[in-house]
């Protein structure tokens, strides 16, 4: 399925959202940034989005060579790509879902941030990998998303490095489902 | 198309000065993440410590405009931040406080419950323990154990002791001692 390309600065992220999201750039140019590059191609799905079509867009994510800065000594690889996946989130739900983060999600949420679209507050979990299979790894994310002890509505963002993928979707809460 | 209401919870009225305390928990918080990723626990710790505060100036604004979903995310959350802050005691009793809210949903009472349950366990362990114990403990003493010996199913006490040029004079003195108890 092929659908419309967009583009993305990826410095925009750090003043797009309520928090301090420019961390996640050295993280997000570690994992696509491959050879020196400055842009990647993703292939964003999205699935459920409330006032969007599912469908696949083409997502051009570009930086300035001088964001690609050494990763703080130390940061284990998983680290990085989860990481990764939060600067990407940041991105594609800014973009495909007019989303901001707001808050930074703690122990108990079971979720990474919190976003709004203007009036009110929802769960976002994000998850990177760099090989496994996205649809496994974004069943498991939903079910945690819903498990949420708040009884919210979310969404999910599952990137994949080593094939470009992402896919975002939104999940309503339902009593009991859980 | 998915057009149907979304579940979140309202900030209606809630001005630029919370969302800027907002902001700054949320990067103390990502900072504390930065830290712990490498390596840096206490400095980590004292993140949360500087957010647990603001967490609970958070709850007091929500609870003040009538926003009580919002009030229990935030004090709920302070919860978190003084137990990753290592002040259980704390955690513990601003955890109770919010349990003692009749109007606190019941899903979310039981996740409070449970967690608090792993707090007061914690805490236990920290406090029954004797804080030179653990020192030792940290500095690699160890404890009498028992062992079985695989051949003859016999068990021993092993018992770890200092270098041998600390202990054999000991052990010399109490052979000697023995000895003169049989004569």
């Amino acid at each position: 399925m092929e659908g419309p390309t967009g583009e993305f600065q990826l410095e925009n992220i750090a003043h797009q959202h309520g928090i301090a999201a420019e961390i996640f750039i050295p993280c997000v140019i570690e994992r696509l940034g491959v050879g020196g590059a400055s842009e990647s191609s993703l292939t964003v799905r999205l699935v459920g989005i409330p006032g969007r079509e599912d469908c696949e867009r083409h997502l051009r994510l570009w930086w300035l060579p001088a964001s690609a800065t050494t990763l703080p000594l130390g940061i284990q690889e998983n680290t990085v790509t989860e990481w990764a996946a939060l600067g990407v989130a940041c991105v594609v739900i800014d973009l495909y879902g007019g989303l901001r983060v707001r808050d930074v999600g703690t122990t108990g949420d079971r979720f990474d941030f919190w976003v709004i679209d203007g009036e009110r507050d929802f769960g976002l979990e994000v998850s990177g990998t760099i090989s496994a299979e996205v649809e496994a790894r974004r069943r498991e994310k939903v079910r945690q998303l819903l498990s949420n002890p708040h009884g919210l509505d979310g969404y999910v963002v599952v990137a994949r490095f080593a094939t470009r993928q992402v896919v975002f979707s939104h999940h309503r809460f339902t009593e009991g489902q859980q | 198309m998915n057009d149907q209401p979304r579940r979140g919870i309202s900030r209606k009225g809630l001005d630029a000065a919370f969302e800027a305390d907002e902001t700054l928990k949320s990067n103390l918080l990502l900072e504390s993440e930065l830290l712990r990723a490498t390596g840096r626990h206490i400095e980590a710790a004292q993140k949360h410590a500087q957010a647990a505060p603001i967490e609970e100036r958070l709850t007091t604004i929500c609870l003040d405009k009538g926003l009580l979903e919002k009030a229990w995310v935030h004090w709920y959350s302070a919860v978190g931040c003084w137990a990753r802050a290592g002040n259980y005691h704390t955690a513990v009793t601003v955890g109770e406080a919010l349990l003692a809210r009749p109007d606190l949903p019941a899903r979310l009472r039981q996740h409070v419950e449970n967690y608090l349950g792993t707090l007061r366990t914690r805490l236990e362990q920290w406090t029954a323990e004797p804080l030179s114990t653990a020192h030792e403990r940290a500095n690699g003493a160890s404890t009498p154990t028992v062992i079985r010996d695989e051949n003859t199913g016999e068990t021993y006490l092993k018992v770890p002791i200092p270098e041998p040029d600390l202990v054999e004079p000991a052990l010399k003195a109490v052979g000697m001692a023995m000895e003169g108890l049989r004569k």
